[in-house]
């Protein structure tokens, strides 16, 4: 009984927590979601949260990884709560727009270059990340939520189609207009670094 | 299928980025064969496309190590408001 105490992680001082983690909270659910206030939001809601969980810290993982994983929920309530009310119409897919991106024989413009020439550590530069960033602001939250759904969280089509409300053909289009607006910026930057 | 058609790289790409999500049937995976016999960009995007996902998973070690870019941070009074809930609540 009296190792209990011992075996229990205390979690740091909540009014810390804000100094410590709430920019890389924000800066994750920022780009995940690309509109600022919800963003912000869903910062404030994981914190308060977390402060109603703090007894179920383990310690098993640091503070802001079990932050984050308190905030990828948050992410993925608000965005199927807000395509269960306000469905995705055409519109919204029409405006990730590609038309840009091709001649009139629908040959690139921007020719895709051979990044295999380069050396693949330039991944794990920091500069890599920034224009990352930098890019995924070019998507319109809807584009941007679906991309990071499927190629940062890794998640399959069948649960991001029931999240975002639409069809697996919509949500096929959605990523397509996005990985080309991405990669085209992320080409075009690229060769500065 | 017409030749204009099959030179489609709009049409390619989204066959390219169709692979990454969902197997493709026959008749795409023909078509896409058929123009990236003649098509060294659409290799090149589809490599592009390839290392992006195996590298984007990697986003949130990156992020916890790099500093947040500096137009783009938490407002302060977001921040004051935050630290003012947690106090009412604790």
């Amino acid at each position: 009984m009296a190792d209990q105490t011992l075996t229990k992680h205390k979690l740091s001082d909540p009014k810390k927590w804000v100094y410590l983690y709430s920019d890389k909270l924000y800066r994750y659910a920022f780009y995940r979601i690309n509109i600022r206030e919800i963003a912000e939001d869903l910062v404030q809601e994981t914190f308060l949260s977390a402060l109603k969980s703090a007894d179920q810290y383990r310690g098993e993982s640091a503070e802001l990884s079990w932050l984050i994983s308190i905030l990828k929920y948050k992410i993925i309530d608000y965005l199927r709560y807000k395509y269960k009310h306000k469905p995705v119409n055409q519109s919204d897919i029409e405006k990730i727009d590609i038309g840009h991106l091709f001649d009139d024989n629908n040959c690139h413009i921007n020719s895709p270059s051979d990044w295999v020439a380069n050396p693949s550590e330039l991944f794990e530069k920091k500069e890599f990340w920034k224009i990352f960033e930098m890019c995924l602001e070019l998507l319109t939250p809807l584009g941007a939520q679906a991309f990071t759904l499927r190629e940062v969280e890794n998640m399959n089509t069948v649960d991001i189609s029931n999240i975002l409300n639409i069809t697996k053909s919509n949500l096929y289009v959605i990523l397509h207009r996005s990985r080309l607006i991405l990669r085209d910026c992320m080409d075009k930057n690229w060769v500065n670094i | 299928m017409s030749i204009k058609k099959i030179r489609s790289c709009k049409i390619a790409t989204a066959l390219i980025s169709k692979s990454l999500d969902v197997d493709l049937s026959f008749k795409e995976r023909l078509f896409l064969n058929l123009h990236l016999m003649m098509c060294n960009m659409c290799i090149n995007y589809r490599r592009q496309l390839k290392s992006l996902k195996k590298t984007l998973p990697k986003y949130l070690d990156a992020i916890s190590i790099s500093p947040p870019p500096a137009h783009n941070q938490l407002s302060d009074k977001k921040k004051k408001q935050i630290i003012e809930f947690i106090e009412l609540s604790s």
